[in-house]
């Protein structure tokens, strides 16, 4: 079966635009709900999610600290993860 | 307690040294799992070869990059792994720990100690995959590797810098002859590695049980990943064995790698290739497993003085079916290396061992690495060996033959008994020359075939006695036979002869 030409343009474009709203999007994993100020101090210090959509999330788990998403692209600064670090440290010392 | 205070201190030091600092690091969702591969989505920027962290610390590495998902080839237990679990990018691409400290230790490809030692002590990171030395960092191979072998050290010389591969049927003493070669090696300025890849760990335990009683291991380097090991292991195996014997090649030193076989590294290959659905080609071989081997054996290489002069010595080790050597595989890596050392089933059998096939085997550059003294007594050798099958081939019809003919044969089949070796008794230059003397000389031709082995003993014990030191020591020193020491060697085995 050939794909007509035409509905591949249109699933190219659909694509693009997707690609383009994710681009657009920043994923931010909390420990606990955080309040207006600490995104913005979040912002302050990270410029390059300034202009981008914010979807928050909360996962208790993380323990403290927050997770940034932007695509594939992960800044994790939970206490969950330096503790798996410290863990690991350990691991390979001894 | 004081070990503990330490690890406590080291502990504090790595925690804090990460403080304040955000990384961002790649991140992809493993969605499937296939035998030792892993394919995960995400990863977006990630490159080809970078090692790869799942959650529970397993690591792996990149080789495949397709539209929207890469495959990746896990090192260690990969049943553990979960779908879903989240797979991190290190952004290193992959490379191992190499040192001096490697040096009589059997290690996995990742250069993780195997035996009861640890703490290796390292050096440098190099990367596993290097681009080989270029035409201008090269210079012409120019000095032997010394195997102690009389056949191989007369008729098919190595020399460093060198890939000559050991090709033959299971069994029939290819990896004797490597292993050989390094014992022969004690106390001489080769560091040899020799690398398992896909064998049984009994075969391995015997090898280093064999190394470590000849005292070779004090000079070798194991670099073991067995069958029961992952096919990732396997896979990576000789590239690393070859960046340890880089690190020593840059440092100005000669090494010889021994790869023990291609052709199961082939097959390990193959099965990563296969699991990665990448089109399969003859014998179900991907297309570019020519490319395999020839990025290997391309590394050995000897080095010019103004980078070192060190060098690198390959001896790639293929199994063949039947004595088949037009196989898919044994017959790129024969088109890759530098020569062969053949070994047929039939001359093993018959008792001649090291059972190597002169007819068939070829060492193209070795010739100009010999010494002089082995030069002296080798031309007549080819001369006399290649005469001898000529005429054993047809002789087999004729009842009556020539004088000229029979003296042939005789000196032939002499020189074919002289050959002859026992498993790990290597000899050294001198008694190589003096045996190989004696043999063109023609003192053998009234002894009976049975009797040469026995000749060629009383001859070693002559050679022990201080009138043969003498001979021995002058010709391991001054590397090659001069008149004088000839004449004595000529006085020696005439008595002898007599007797």
């Amino acid at each position: 079966m050939k794909i007509k030409p035409r509905l591949k343009e249109d699933l190219k474009k659909f694509l693009f635009l997707k690609l383009g709203e994710e681009s657009k999007v920043v994923t931010l994993i909390s420990s606990h709900k955080l309040t207006n100020e600490q995104i913005e101090d979040i912002k302050e210090r990270f410029p390059r999610i300034k202009n981008k959509e914010i979807i928050l999330e909360i996962k208790e788990n993380l323990m403290a600290g927050f997770i940034l998403k932007e695509g594939s692209k992960i800044t994790d600064l939970s206490l969950k993860s330096n503790l798996n670090n410290i863990k690991k440290n350990i691991y390979e010392l001894t | 307690m004081n070990l503990l205070d330490k690890y406590i201190k080291q502990i504090e030091k790595d925690v804090i040294g990460n403080k304040g600092k955000a990384e961002s690091k790649e991140t992809g969702i493993l969605i499937e799992l296939k035998d030792g591969i892993a394919i995960v989505e995400g990863l977006y920027n990630a490159f080809y070869g970078e090692i790869v962290e799942f959650e529970n610390g397993t690591e792996g590495f990149i080789i495949d990059l397709s539209e929207d998902t890469v495959g990746i080839v896990v090192f260690g237990n990969y049943l553990t792994l979960k779908a879903g679990t989240q797979v991190k990018g290190t952004g290193k691409i992959l490379a191992i720990q190499v040192g001096d400290g490697l040096i009589g230790n059997v290690v996995n490809p990742l250069s993780k100690s195997l035996d009861s030692k640890q703490n290796i002590k390292f050096d440098k990171l190099y990367p596993i995959e290097r681009i080989a030395a270029g035409v201008v960092k090269r210079q012409p191979v120019n000095t032997p590797v010394q195997t102690g072998i009389k056949a191989i050290d007369a008729l098919i010389p190595i020399g460093r810098g060198q890939r000559e591969l050991i090709i033959g049927d299971r069994s029939t003493g290819k990896t004797t002859i490597a292993i050989d070669t390094i014992i022969n090696q004690k106390g001489k300025d080769l560091i040899c590695i020799y690398c398992g890849i896909g064998q049984k760990n009994s075969k391995i335990a015997a090898i280093i049980d064999t190394l470590k009683i000849n005292g070779a291991m004090e000079h070798t380097i194991v670099v073991t990943a067995s069958a029961s090991d992952p096919v990732s292991l396997q896979y990576i195996a000789p590239y690393s064995a070859t960046a340890m014997g880089e690190y020593f090649m840059d440092k100005g030193k000669d090494v010889l790698i021994v790869y023990d076989d291609l052709t199961k590294h082939a097959w390990a290959y193959r099965q990563l290739s296969l699991v990665l659905r990448r089109p399969a080609g003859r014998e179900a071989y991907p297309g570019d497993v020519f490319y395999l081997h020839s990025r290997l054996l391309e590394r050995a290489s000897r080095l010019n003085s103004k980078n070192g002069g060190g060098s690198i010595t390959a001896l790639p080790i293929i199994e063949t079916l039947d004595g088949d050597i037009s196989g898919y595989i044994p017959t790129n890596v024969i088109s890759i290396t530098d020569g062969q050392l053949f070994l047929e089933a039939d001359l093993f059998n018959s008792g001649i061992r090291p059972a190597i096939s002169v007819g068939l085997s070829v060492s193209r550059v070795g010739g100009k690495a010999q010494t002089k003294a082995i030069k002296q007594v080798s031309s007549r050798l080819k001369l006399d060996l290649a005469q001898y099958r000529e005429l054993a081939a047809f002789s087999q019809f004729e009842s009556e033959l020539e004088e000229e003919t029979k003296k042939q044969l005789n000196r032939g089949s002499k020189i074919t008994q002289i050959l002859i070796q026992k498993k790990n008794r290597t000899y050294s230059l001198g008694e190589e020359v003096c045996i190989l003397w004696t043999a063109t000389q023609g003192y053998l031709d009234d002894i009976a075939v049975d009797k040469v082995l026995e000749f060629e003993q009383k001859l070693l014990d002559e050679l022990t006695t201080a009138k043969g030191k003498e001979i021995i020591k002058k010709i391991n020193l001054t590397k090659e036979l001069r008149s004088d020491t000839e004449i004595n060697l000529k006085k020696l085995v005439s008595s002898l002869v007599k007797n």
